[in-house]
């Protein structure tokens, strides 16, 4: 281990959580149980569709199979995919299709929910999707990808197996890519919300507030797609309402009960949706669901970013106070015990030499009042340094590279000055840090990176001397730490005959 | 005028420097011993015999009025005088112990000190 890697603590524990997942054994029972409820669920929604009529052999307003094969596969490995291919078999309509055809649609379908669970996958890595607007986009794309190959591959392999007429294969393209990606839009986000269960529900007013909510979308949903006037907009206020309160699982559900009534009405009653064709009724439907599902998941997702920012700001602003009232603390000890003692000393003493003054009495006086402006430079030093007033800690550290004899690279630097006892803390670990390397070192180099990432202010010293720190010695680098510890920050150091590196962590917020 | 044994106690070296000066420089007060802690001072306090104790009033662990209670508890023929950089003379209870501004220590004061401080018999 060098010491420039400690410069990235943590950087590689990803690959250790791959590799992990990857060396896991096969528990068979549990696999065939997946594969075998994939299958259920599949076969069961796609039942579902064709019962309520939104779906067709060949064509549906929303293909719900695809969005549960994409959610299970996504949420519980892709290994499963042998369940979606038996489900997709399962659920073909054998005495409209042929068997060639079949099979094309059924690897299309396959190879869709496979691309869209692998994409989503891999977002999930980064924490939840829903929860920032770069992971909805992400997911929204994803089941976009998956649906445009199988809204492809199966029309064309049925369009060769003469199912299907050259003529109609561009209306069936539009219609099987919308239609699917309505099903994962509905079915995706749904599973990916709820898939972690909130810790307790309970029958409060929240619950009951929320079961209305979603009632009133339902109802609206219906009476609008019902009503020949378009009148679909009314929704909009009660997704967001929905949003508002409950989140990214308050939306998705606020989704399915919007999708659900509006493609019952459409498939039974004539609405906005139905005007004359009925291939022009079910674009508008699935352009609706298209619409109100990607609004609601931005809007949701655009929140949660908001509110766990808050959150954040608050734990560090509350973080901020304490280093501040720590650092208050840490001044008036200083002042008491040290210089003020000494100045006191320093009165009595001028007392007694009041009365009958020697030589050595002045002596010890002007060499306690010394000590007493020694002490109160090194305090003002310690609490901050004027070349981080002026310069901030990103121009200290430059020129501290500078005026070095031992050549000091730096990687990076904050772009913008932060809290001053977060600069101070740092700086003060960077001139400890580079005075004990021209102390030990002599000949080598260093290598100092600063980053902030809010909250977080990251420093690292690496030097390639030949090691040897050792922190029980009593050297600089216990106070180091007890300087770093009382901001709540986190201070290591590791050392070899490589070099020693230092790094700390320390909470900030911009100045 | 009979001889006046006096404890010293402080954490503070500097103040503990002069403070040995003060009462070398008062007549009729020797010095029989320093402290650096409350806890050092009960113990030094009972080998040392002091007839008058000054001890800062803030320290690390028992502090100043921990020490002064265990001393004047072992031994209640000592008189205990607190003596303050700052406004902590508000803690003590002056019915107990006399409390002095170490910006006013000098001889004279400390005679003063000693004359209203000690228990009347």
């Amino acid at each position: 281990m060098t010491g420039l890697s400690a410069a990235a603590p943590g950087g590689d524990a990803p690959s250790i959580v791959v590799r992990e997942a990857f060396a896991r054994p096969v528990d068979l029972p549990r696999w065939f149980g997946g594969v075998a409820l994939l299958a259920g669920l599949y076969y069961g929604s796609a039942k579902v569709g064709f019962a309520l009529e939104f779906s067709g052999p060949v064509a549906a307003v929303v293909w719900l199979p695809i969005g549960v094969a994409v959610a299970f596969l996504a949420l519980f490995g892709l290994s499963l995919w042998p369940g979606a291919l038996l489900g997709d078999l399962l659920a073909n309509n054998y005495t409209v299709l042929h068997a060639g055809g079949a099979v094309g649609q059924t690897f299309g379908n396959l190879l869709e929910a496979v691309l869209a669970a692998f994409i989503v996958r891999r977002l999930m890595r980064a924490g939840a999707p829903l929860n920032r607007t770069s992971g909805v986009a992400g997911v929204v794309l994803a089941c976009a990808a998956g649906t445009a190959l199988s809204a492809v591959i199966g029309p064309l392999s049925l369009y060769a197996s003469d199912a299907l007429s050259g003529q109609a294969l561009p209306t069936v393209m539009r219609t099987w890519f919308l239609g699917d990606f309505c099903g994962t839009l509905v079915v995706v986000p749904l599973a990916l919300a709820w898939s972690r269960l909130p810790r307790r529900i309970s029958v409060t007013r929240g619950v009951v507030e929320g079961a209305a909510l979603l009632a009133a979308i339902g109802v609206v949903s219906g009476i609008a797609a019902g009503r020949g006037e378009p009148l679909v907009y009314l929704v909009f206020p009660l997704l967001c309402w929905m949003v508002v309160r409950y989140g990214v699982r308050g939306g998705t559900l606020a989704i399915v009960a919007t999708v659900a009534t509006t493609i019952v009405t459409t498939t039974r009653v004539e609405g906005p949706f139905v005007p004359t064709a009925l291939t022009h009724s079910v674009l508008s439907t699935q352009a609706y669901i298209i619409v109100a599902a990607v609004s609601t998941l931005f809007f949701a997702a655009e929140l949660a970013e908001r509110r766990a920012l808050v959150d954040r700001l608050g734990v560090t602003q509350a973080r901020a106070t304490s280093a501040a009232e720590t650092e208050r603390r840490r001044i008036e000890r200083d002042l008491h015990d040290g210089a003020q003692q000494r100045l006191l000393a320093l009165a009595a003493r001028l007392r007694l030499a009041s009365a009958m003054p020697t030589s050595e009495m002045m002596l010890t006086a002007e060499n306690e009042l010394q000590l007493a402006i020694d002490e109160l430079r090194d305090l003002s030093h310690g609490t901050h340094p004027a070349v981080l007033t002026q310069l901030g800690l990103a121009g200290a550290a430059r020129s501290l590279a500078e005026r070095s004899s031992v050549p000091i690279t730096i990687l990076e630097l904050p772009p913008y000055r932060l809290d001053p006892s977060a600069e101070a803390a740092a700086y003060y670990v960077l001139t400890e840090a580079v005075a004990n390397v021209h102390k030990h070192v002599r000949s080598g180099s260093v290598v100092i990176s600063i980053s902030y990432r809010m909250p977080w202010l990251r420093l690292s010293v690496a030097d390639t001397g030949r090691g040897g720190a050792d922190e029980r010695a009593g050297s600089g680098l216990t106070g180091l730490r007890a300087r770093i510890e009382a901001l709540d920050g986190e201070f290591s150091v590791r050392s070899s005959a490589r070099g020693t590196s230092i790094a700390a962590t320390i909470p900030a917020f911009p100045a | 005028m009979s001889i006046v044994r006096v404890l010293i106690a402080d954490d503070s070296e500097a103040f503990r420097g002069a403070l040995h000066e003060l009462v070398e420089a008062t007549p009729g007060f020797i010095l029989v011993g320093e402290a650096d802690s409350g806890e050092a001072a009960v113990s030094a306090a009972a080998t040392a015999h002091p007839d008058l104790v000054l001890i800062d009033i803030r320290m690390p662990g028992i502090g100043g009025i921990g020490a002064a209670e265990q001393i004047v508890a072992a031994s209640p023929e000592t008189t205990v005088v607190m003596i303050t950089a700052d406004s902590g003379g508000a803690r003590v209870d002056q019915e107990r112990f006399a409390v002095a501004d170490k910006r006013s220590l000098a001889p004279m004061r400390l005679i003063e000190l000693w004359d209203s401080a000690r228990p009347r018999s």
